[in-house]
Parts: C-alpha cells; sequence; structure tokens
C-alpha cells in the first residue's frame, strides 16, 4: 500500500470515530503516520523469520 | 571540603557507613538544596517531608545497629508515573491529582528494602508523552528539560538528590539524562518489574535510573531487579550482579555512522572528539551501518506506540478527553485508527530486525553512539528521539554517559548499548568509558 493508500484509510476510520473536523485538525499528524505505517508495511516477514512468542521475545 | 548535595549515592553511603555523615544531616542538606533551587528550576511535584526525615532518623538507627541496607540513608526522587505508597501518583494529568491505590510500585518497594528514602516526586510529562513540562533546565533555563522523564534528570543534574529513577517508552531516560550531563541506566526490558507504573506502551515501557556515576546508577538498578510475580516478563531472571572489580581490558565498541547523519554539528564534532580519546586510551571502535534504515525503526516505534498507547488511555480518555495534552491526545486518536493486522507485523517484524542487531554483537562488547541528535533544544520540544528510540525497540539495556560539554556549554553524552541481560560486562564498558572524561561540572544557569 502506498502512503496515500494508507492515509485514504486512516482517515476513514478515523472520521467515522472522531469527525471530519478532528481529522481536519489531525491532517499533518495522519499523513506523516501513514507514511510510517506504509514503510513498515512494505517490509516483508517471511514465515521462516518466525518466533511464536514473538510478543514476548525477550521474557 | 564537597558540599553534601556534591556528593554521588556511593560517597554518601561511604560517608555514612564510617559515621562521618548522618543520614539526617544529608537529608536535611539536600532539602536545603530543593529549597533554594525548586523555585526556579520546578522539578517537583510532591514532596514526603515528615515521612522522609522520618526515614532519615530510622536511617540513623540502622547505621548504628548494624542494620543498615545497602542504599540506606540515600534520598530519591521518582518519576510521577510510579506508584508510592505515600504520596499521590498523577502522570501529570489533572483527573489523577489524588490518585493513589495506597501500594508502592514493586521498584520502589525493593529500594526500601534496601534502606533509601523515597523523598518525593518529580514532574513528567503527561503520561510519559511529548508535551513538555514546566520545568526548567538547569544549564540554560531557556532550553528545554527534555521528557519525558524531565524531574528525574533535572533533579538530578541540580544536585537536589543523588538519583532518581525515570521510564523509557522511546528515550525518556537517555534523552533528558543526556541533555542534562548525567548518567541514565535502563536495563534490559524484564529486569525491572513495571507493577505500579501507570502504562503507555506495554511492549516498550522500562524503568530506568539517573545517577552522577555509572556506579550509582547501577547500584540502584540492582537493588531493583528479580523475579516479580506482578510481571511475567521477570519471572525467569535473577537479579544481575554488580563488577567486582574494575575493568581493566579496553572495550571493543561498533560506532553506528547513521546517527552522526541525523546530529547536529556540535554533537557529531564532540562525538567524534569523545570517541577520539576512548581509542586513544585503548578500546577499539569499528565504525558499521544498522542493518536496517533508521527510518524503518522509527516506523516501527511510531506504530507500536501509538497503538498500545491509544489502548491503554482508552478508558481515561473516554472520561476525560479535554484534560489531555495536545500532542498526546493527537497520538491517541491516530493509534486508535491503526488496524490490528498492521501492529501484529510490526511486532513481527521486531522480532526478525532483533536477531539482525544480535548479529552484530559478535565480537564487541556494545554499540556507541551519540546519546541525543542535539544538545537541548528550546522549550517548546522535549527532543527528538532518533538516537534512543532504536535501543527501546529492542529492550537492550543502555547507558548514557556525560562526554563535556558542546560548543553552547551544554551537555553531551555518549549512549552505550550492550547484549540483553549482560548487564555485568556492559557496566563495567561504562565504568571504563567515564573514567575517560573529566567529571561533569554542576550546571551553572543562576
Amino acid at each position: 500500500m502506498s502512503p496515500d493508500e494508507v492515509a485514504t484509510k486512516l482517515r476513514h476510520t478515523l472520521v467515522a470515530k472522531l469527525g471530519e473536523k478532528r481529522v481536519e485538525e489531525l491532517a499533518s499528524e495522519i499523513e506523516a503516520t501513514a507514511k510510517q505505517l506504509a514503510m513498515v508495511l512494505s517490509e516483508p516477514v517471511e514465515l521462516n523469520d518466525e518466533d511464536p512468542d514473538f510478543m514476548r521475545p525477550l521474557v | 571540603m564537597t558540599e553534601l548535595h556534591e556528593l554521588t549515592a556511593i560517597q554518601a553511603l561511604g560517608r555514612m557507613r564510617s559515621g562521618e555523615l548522618s543520614p539526617v544531616t544529608y537529608h536535611d542538606a539536600l532539602l536545603s538544596r530543593i529549597e533554594a533551587r525548586e523555585p526556579t528550576i520546578k522539578a517537583w511535584v510532591s514532596m514526603d517531608r515528615d515521612g522522609a526525615r522520618e526515614a532519615a532518623k530510622v536511617a540513623k538507627h540502622a547505621y548504628a545497629d548494624g542494620s543498615a541496607g545497602p542504599l540506606c540513608g540515600i534520598p530519591v526522587g521518582i518519576k510521577d508515573l510510579i506508584l508510592t505508597e505515600h504520596l499521590p501518583t498523577s502522570g501529570n494529568f489533572a483527573p489523577l491529582k489524588d490518585f493513589n491505590p495506597g501500594y508502592d510500585a514493586t521498584c520502589i518497594a525493593r529500594l526500601r528494602e534496601a534502606g533509601a528514602i523515597i523523598l518525593g516526586k518529580v514532574e513528567t510529562t503527561q503520561f510519559a508523552g511529548r508535551d513538555p513540562t514546566r520545568t526548567h533546565n538547569p544549564w540554560n533555563l531557556e532550553r528545554t528539560a527534555s521528557g519525558s522523564s524531565s524531574g528525574s534528570a533535572v533533579a538530578v543534574a541540580d544536585r537536589m538528590v543523588p538519583i532518581s529513577l525515570g521510564t523509557q517508552t522511546g528515550g525518556s531516560v537517555i534523552r533528558p539524562a543526556g541533555y542534562m550531563g548525567v548518567v541514565g541506566f535502563t536495563p534490559t526490558f524484564g529486569r525491572i518489574s513495571r507493577y505500579g507504573l501507570l502504562p503507555r506502551s506495554y511492549s516498550f515501557d522500562m524503568i530506568g535510573v539517573m545517577g552522577r556515576s555509572v556506579a550509582d546508577a547501577a547500584l540502584f538498578a540492582a537493588a531493583m531487579t528479580g523475579p516479580d510475580p506482578h510481571d511475567r516478563a521477570t519471572l525467569k531472571r535473577s537479579p544481575f550482579k554488580l563488577p567486582e572489580t574494575v575493568v581493566s581490558r579496553s572495550p571493543r565498541l561498533l560506532l553506528f555512522e547513521e546517527f552522526f547523519d541525523v546530529s547536529s554539528d556540535d554533537v557529531t564534532k564532540h562525538v567524534t572528539e569523545a570517541v577520539d580519546r576512548l581509542t586513544a586510551a585503548g578500546a577499539k571502535v569499528r565504525r558499521a551501518r544498522l542493518p536496517v534504515p533508521l527510518d524503518l525503526l522509527i516506523s516501527m516505534h511510531t506504530v507500536i506506540l501509538i497503538t498500545e498507547a491509544s489502548s491503554t488511555q482508552a478508558s481515561q480518555l473516554a472520561k476525560h478527553r479535554e484534560a489531555y495534552a495536545p500532542g498526546l491526545l493527537s497520538q491517541l486518536d491516530i493509534g486508535s485508527a491503526i488496524p490490528a493486522t498492521a501492529y501484529v507485523h510490526t511486532q513481527r517484524l521486531r522480532h526478525r530486525i532483533r536477531l539482525q542487531f544480535e548479529d552484530l554483537l559478535k565480537g564487541v562488547d556494545g554499540f556507541i553512539l551519540p546519546s541525543t541528535s542535539e544538545v537541548a533544544p528550546d522549550r517548546s520540544t522535549i527532543g527528538p528521539r532518533l538516537c534512543q528510540t532504536p535501543w527501546t525497540i529492542l529492550g537492550w539495556p543502555v547507558f548514557t554517559i556525560p562526554a563535556g560539554l558542546g560548543d553552547e556549554d551544554l551537555p553531551i553524552g555518549l549512549q552505550l548499548v550492550g547484549a540483553p541481560f549482560k548487564e555485568t560486562k556492559l557496566i563495567g564498558v561504562a565504568d571504563w568509558i567515564e573514567r575517560q572524561f573529566d567529571p561533569m561540572p554542576s550546571p551553572n544557569a543562576f
């Protein structure tokens, strides 16, 4: 997904939760977060990288 | 003669053990220092004056009858995000100004058991978020006191207490400690119980110590470690040991170049000089690149942090939305829209990246880099998280060690990162590094 596509999805969810006005206030931060989220999602994690306890890796 | 407020914790402990210094005298000297400085500095939220003085009297008797614990009589400042039995814990959130469930966090109970005195609570940004506090930087009143552990760093730097507790979810121990020219130490995730810490991010939150020497910070951190049935992350780990002897072998260190790309000229110049000094003293320093882009690490931190924080704050947010600071509120709002699949993907990626970093530890004693990408900026910000966040993602132990003053007469720190659960070795290396630099002067803004 591109940053624009991620931003569109975030805005859609946030409009439903918080309304148009709040989403306008958050516009630049939504865009910045969308770029970061798109970067993370573009990084593959293969099944052979998997650790069944990945949520508690240092325990 | 050294003024009492200038003593490190270990120096004060030595004098108290020898009978040269009474814990009550020491307590009173620190209170006088606080009274003189606090109207300008504003590091404290609340103080347990009667309880602390009473504890100092108990400590005096303990030294007299031989029952003194290893931290006996040392007053400590506690970030106002960690529960203390006798004082409220607000997290700098007005609706919680009187919040007190009436028990100590595990780390506090362990400090008391070892004889430390809980003097009071020090300022935090709201729920360890990014909105600056009212606290002033004693090096320059126009610069930030940083955060989130602003009061913790300032109280130690300004000689109000020798030790404080902070917490780190992004860079909230290392960054303020670095800006203030004090030592900050965050042991491995799972070493110190978080039970009794108001949460921001369950998979990032860690408790750390600030002091004016590596030995001080290590001593107090060690006292808080060990299994706690209330925090499962701690269950399999016994407390780490302090090094028994001074490390004589010069350390082998890996220096990541990316952090100079994002640092100011001042920091780059002084950290390069500091590394040269370590090399001249015998350290083997090898330059390397991060195994993944720094941008990716920062992005991962954002995704996990805002998602978890949005969950931990959900109940308070529903009741008290108007009480939230604007920066934190924005993060909580956006975090509520992160898809669950994206969050889980990021946690899986985090595991893969941790393995990549583990490969880089082979043949070295630790990583070094600047503690912060710049000296303390203006008061509108707590400062960037670029240099600290990668290690919070890994959950590995980290020190910041003061490395002198930069061109603006503001402190610059060297950051040292070690292998998970290898604190004993890391403390030895940190101590070696500390000995290569002159002691930091006192802040002199007023």
